[in-house]
């Protein structure tokens, strides 16, 4: 069940992303990105386990925190693979002279893409469902105030 | 330059892919075993990019503020957040919601450091951003209503999509039916 706390928790997802994003291009700029990634992703490891271990030793293995209680398929456990090759296409489409801004906005059209036709489609266990006039038009107009602050923050 | 643009593109697509995939084995396992997964995945593909590409200066890398260590702390949380959060509110909703906490954040960030205060289009894009999630989020109301993470059909808006004849009839005929796309 979707709970207002999810609604809360996805836009805290963003803000701790962006924070994050900014630690990561500061080390970035003091080694190269695939370093950089490397280190969050092995720092990200260790931090996920910690909490692993913590939340289960507060609920003890009595409380699952998981929905479904079917076994994950094996894809389910890859999905850091299209992550971690993010870093590499973004650095390729940087490196051959695509403007930063425009490479950031482009990523957002391209995941908005992504999310509706997962949607519509029920990709990966997710609900299916009709895309209204709502969503595409949300999106749409999302996208067009990212790109405003995409472009007007590289002019100042 | 076209295929430039369609490398950004597919890496937007790749990003949905892997928090997509990392909320479906959450569904499973929980969304912090999930961010463990994604991590461990991610890092096994970095260390083989590392060992082609070779190490950068690491005297210039330790030289950086420790503080510029600690994004992959941020970056587990993240994962276990969007994990918990995607299957529930569905793709759209998350990305809108995420990309609006994300950009308003990156905003916030950048003024304390020049010193001077957002001019009035950045908050009109801000707010545009906000809206644009809004808007995606009445339309997914009647959705996540019903979806605790299962894989459910049948309510309201979470129509079967299966072509049946009576289905196919009932679409030709009627205004929302698959013109909607």
């Amino acid at each position: 069940m979707a709970r207002p706390i999810d609604y809360l928790l996805a836009p805290a997802a963003g803000a701790t992303l962006a924070v994050m994003i900014d630690l990561n291009s500061q080390l970035a700029a003091h080694s190269n990105a695939i370093f950089a990634s490397w280190v969050a992703h092995g720092v990200g490891a260790v931090v996920a386990l910690l909490l692993v271990a913590a939340a289960s030793r507060v609920t003890r293995g009595h409380i699952s925190e998981a929905a479904d209680l079917r076994p994950a398929p094996l894809w389910a456990y890859l999905g850091g693979i299209p992550g971690a090759f993010t870093v590499v296409l973004a650095a390729i489409a940087l490196n051959a002279g695509l403007a930063l801004s425009a490479t950031l906005a482009l990523m957002l059209v391209g995941q908005m893409m992504f999310g509706l036709a997962a949607d519509r489609f029920g990709w990966f266990g997710l609900v299916r469902r009709r895309l209204g006039a709502g969503d595409l038009l949300g999106a749409v107009v999302l996208l067009c105030g990212s790109a405003i602050l995409l472009l007007e923050g590289r002019m100042s | 330059m076209t295929a430039l643009v369609l490398i950004a593109l597919l890496n937007g697509c790749l990003i949905a892919a892997s928090r997509s995939i990392n909320g479906r084995l959450g569904m499973s396992i929980g969304a912090l075993r999930s961010s463990f997964w994604n991590h461990l995945g991610g890092l096994i593909l970095l260390t083989a990019l590392l060992a082609g590409a070779g190490l950068p200066d690491l005297g210039r890398a330790f030289d950086a503020p420790p503080l510029v260590y600690c994004g992959g702390i941020l970056g587990a949380l993240f994962v276990a957040m969007n994990s918990r959060v995607l299957p529930r509110l569905g793709a759209v909703m998350t990305v809108a919601l995420v990309i609006a906490g994300q950009m308003a954040t990156g905003l916030a960030i950048e003024y304390p450091i020049w010193g001077i205060s957002p001019r009035p289009l950045q908050i009109v894009a801000v707010a545009l951003i906000v809206l644009g999630a809004v808007l995606a989020r009445r339309a997914s109301h009647d959705v996540t209503r019903c979806n605790n993470g299962l894989i459910r059909a049948g309510e309201r808006r979470i129509e079967p999509l299966e072509h049946s004849p009576q289905a196919d009839r009932a679409h030709n005929t009627s205004p929302d039916g698959e013109r909607n796309l």
